[in-house]
């Protein structure tokens, strides 16, 4: 198969699967909106997005062998494939059509145009532009970065592939070079899937660039009633969906979980090691991320913001394999074998979706709130505890909540880690391959539960003790007043 | 946004995670004393690292292979390493990877007393690699499906559909191996006629000889090629498959040794050769014909302390083809086979 074969390929599922999960995210977050307490739309909306965090390796894993089954029909394993694709790129999907900010353009000017109903190329352009820059724009913002993820997964794809198919460009790209291909030819074939990422950003890029001056966001339109029919579509659809990717995982793995709880249990320093390096290397490429995404908005610049966010945007195969190449030069071989390119890696690699999360802190938090609370700062010991406990819960606790997504994230990266990580280093999700390809599945089970628990229970643990120490704050400020 | 008010928070994240990262790994290893490369299955040389470690006192930092999915393979990575080695020993779970460095001058020679108790065939002359506890290349069968004989598979084989019979891709691992064998036996075009044939006759190319494992353990094929440790961790489920092994025209099995080597220019060179002579020793080929991977001993051990299921192992490796000669072909059978792959 040629690179040319295979390119083909891929951007015909990545149009199909991001076209349909554009379709499915709007229907789901319009059914969500019109969800009229607001606690079943924050836990349904959740819900939705649940599938970003199950980790592909577990996924791909679970699917290998009803890919095996299929092995007999080639579109049984695409449709497989593709499947799983979707769940994942309709996630994508509602959280940009959530994120997105409303377009200036407005129903009302849209029909005012229509009404003018000229038949001249001068109406059609303009009437045309009114359309992308109006009602299509969040669609199509939402398709681009859609098609992006869809393009360039590659764990899924590597642990369904059983005879050939589905046919993925990183996958082939990934046996070229292990083969017999030097970096150097592998690095020329990553420039023509490169450029068609490029292509599938640059309708959204143009779009966003157009009208970066809003402040109103499609999250926060107007509730609409909800009917019977929209909340039995969006529950089916969501239980569904979670059922795929992180249901059944969980069903088929859970009774193996005691049996791999002891053989884990057999060597506790070695799992210990594992997970304190993995963590200490996802949490601090997490904490640069998020610092540089913060830097980012800050600045305020489209452009410097394209180019640090453009690795990231690459994928986890071509970022990896870039800096594998540009850290074996001379000038840069010393820091080969480093934590260095490890962590520069996985922080690049995180950097858009710190970008992004940073954008949605930035719409939670409102202005009156951290104005009250800054007041309160002002004022009295016992407000300023207040307006402490009221500032960790408006912005804190949500940064901190962040920075664990992204440590999870980067936790389950295996491509990064396993290519530019140091002999010294083993991250828990190289070894979680091990135990994947000899199907030890009790302990990859116990495992995988411990990796994923990790940044969420150190989150946990975080609260708690930010909980404690306010909580002494409170106690000994009533001590003073009384005594 | 207040950005101050969390960048605290952010500080005080990095700063454990920095600690987490770099105090925590320390409480549980001294300093480094020797980097091995290793390509042989992690569960299966682990214990023999760890023996390595209290019998010598010197602490190893391994390296692993992740597997044909993830690794672009130890052996690339020690040519790209050539002039700045990291690696002070490379521990292969099959032979040609290790010759093909060898002829790019990456390897040093070192003739211990493990290289003297190995068997010439197994080993270079020079001492820049050396084989032990081999693998066999083996047919492995459904026997719900089909009968586990020389016959029945021969036939099968011969059924102008091959929709039933798994490989794994050749372009890596033991199948490569496999291959430069054929092309050595056949030539390299009529290993090109063969492979045509096969392929053309719906054989099931997949990712790995685990997979094929796993077709014809399911029952999903009837048969297979793949390797010992494969069929063994088959059996050891519980799957209902049996094992022949793969022979050639002229009767030759082919077996697949490991082999470790001395990195040329390593900074271990000493603990490096202590690691050689610990590997290539018959407590370690016992330990490993033991384990999981059931790998044959290549050179002489006591035979009654091997399990029942190797002693057949060990008649089949005697037949086994010399694979130096087929090294010869590695270059040129993996660049075609790569040209077919990327259609270059």
């Amino acid at each position: 198969m040629t690179l040319w074969f295979v390119l083909s390929w891929s951007v015909a599922r990545t149009v199909i699967v991001s076209t349909a999960a554009v379709m499915v995210g709007q229907c789901l977050l319009r059914d969500i909106h019109s969800v009229a307490s607001t606690r079943w739309r924050r836990t349904w909306l959740i819900a939705a997005l649940i599938p970003l965090l199950v980790p592909e390796l577990i996924v791909g894993f679970n699917y290998r062998l009803t890919a095996q089954k299929l092995t007999e029909s080639v579109w049984g394993t695409e449709l497989l494939y593709a499947t799983v694709l979707l769940i994942r790129s309709c996630s994508v999907s509602v959280l940009v059509l959530l994120l997105l900010p409303a377009s200036a353009v407005t129903h009302e000017s849209i029909h005012s145009w229509q009404l003018l109903n000229q038949r001249t190329n001068h109406y059609r352009r303009q009437y045309l532009k009114l359309l992308v820059t109006g009602p299509w724009r969040a669609p199509v913002v939402a398709w681009c970065l859609t098609s992006l993820v869809t393009f360039q997964d590659f764990e899924t794809a590597a642990l369904i592939q059983v005879v050939g198919h589905p046919v993925v460009w990183t996958v082939w790209l990934f046996d070229a070079n292990a083969g017999n291909q030097s970096l150097n030819q592998t690095l020329v074939f990553i420039i023509p899937p490169l450029l068609m990422e490029f292509i599938f950003l640059i309708p959204g890029l143009w779009l966003i660039g157009l009208d970066s001056s809003s402040e109103q966001r499609t999250g926060s339109a107007p509730r609409r009633n909800t009917t019977c029919s929209s909340m039995w579509r969006t529950i089916s659809a969501t239980v569904l969906g979670l059922c795929i990717v992180a249901g059944w995982p969980v069903l088929i793995s859970l009774p193996e979980l005691w049996e791999g709880t002891r053989t884990l249990l057999q060597d506790p320093a070695a799992i210990l090691r594992q997970q304190a390096t993995t963590f200490g290397f996802s949490a601090t490429a997490a904490a640069v991320s998020l610092s540089g995404a913060v830097l980012l908005h800050r600045s305020n610049k489209t452009l410097t913001t394209v180019i640090f966010l453009l690795p990231g945007l690459a994928g986890s195969l071509s970022l990896s394999l870039i800096l594998m190449w540009l850290f074996q030069q001379p000038g840069l071989q010393l820091l080969w074998d480093q934590w260095f390119p490890m962590l520069l890696g996985q922080s690049l690699l995180m950097l858009p979706r710190a970008w992004v999360l940073v954008l949605v802190l930035k719409s939670m938090v409102t202005p009156e709130g951290r104005y009250s609370a800054t007041l309160l700062n002002s004022g009295q010991p016992w407000h300023r505890q207040s307006a402490s406990r009221l500032l960790w819960n408006l912005e804190s606790i949500r940064w901190l909540l962040a920075a664990a997504v992204l440590c999870h994230w980067c936790t389950w990266d295996v491509t990064t880690a396993s290519l530019l990580r140091p002999v010294t280093v083993e991250p828990v999700v190289t070894r979680l391959y091990q135990e994947m390809h000899f199907s030890r599945t009790e302990s990859l089970t116990a495992l995988s539960l411990v990796t994923v628990a990790v940044p969420w229970l150190l989150f946990a643990v975080m609260t708690v003790i930010r909980r404690a120490i306010s909580y002494g704050a409170m106690l000994q400020l009533r001590s003073d007043e009384t005594g | 946004m207040t950005v101050s008010r969390s960048s605290w928070f952010l500080i005080l994240f990095v700063v454990v995670a920095m600690a987490a990262a770099i105090v925590l790994p320390l409480l549980f290893a001294s300093e480094s004393r020797l980097v091995l490369y290793c390509a042989h299955d992690q569960a299966l040389a682990a214990d023999v690292i760890e023996r390595f470690e209290q019998e010598s006192g010197i602490q190893v930092d391994v390296r692993y292979d992740e597997e044909a999915n993830k690794s672009l393979g130890l052996t690339k990575l020690l040519l790209a390493e050539k002039n700045v080695p990291r690696a002070d020993v490379f521990w292969n779970n099959q032979l040609l990877g290790t010759i093909h460095l060898q002829s790019a001058g990456v390897l040093q020679p070192y003739r211990g007393t493990g290289w003297e108790r190995i068997p010439e065939s197994f080993r270079d002359p020079d001492g820049y690699w050396t084989g032990f506890a081999a693998r066999q290349r083996v047919y492995i069968v459904n026997t719900d499906r089909m009968e586990a004989s020389v016959e029945s598979i021969s036939e099968r084989l011969q059924q102008p559909s091959l929709q039933a019979v798994a490989i794994a891709e050749p372009l890596f691992g033991t199948t490569l191996s496999q291959y430069c064998v054929l092309a050595q036996q056949m030539g390299l075009d009529q290993l090109k006629d063969w492979d045509h044939d096969i392929r053309q006759r719906g054989i099931r190319v997949v990712r790995g000889n685990s997979m094929v494992k796993d077709l014809v353990a399911e029952g999903i094929c009837d048969m297979g090629f793949t390797d010992t440790d494969d069929a063994f961790a088959a059996m050891d489920s519980g799957s209902p498959v049996a094992m022949r092994p793969v022979r050639l025209d002229t009767g030759h099995t082919i077996s697949l040794p490991n082999s470790v080597a001395i990195i040329a220019g390593c900074r271990h060179p000493e603990a490096a050769q202590r690691f050689i002579d610990f590997v290539l020793s018959e407590e370690t080929e016992l330990q490993l014909a033991a384990g999981a991977g059931r790998q044959i001993p290549l050179g002489p051990v006591d035979r009654t302390r091997l399990p029942d299921d190797l002693q057949p192992l060990v008649e089949w490796a005697a037949d086994a083809v010399p694979l130096a000669n087929a090294a010869e072909f590695h270059t040129s059978v993996a660049d075609w086979l790569n040209a077919e792959s990327t259609g270059q």
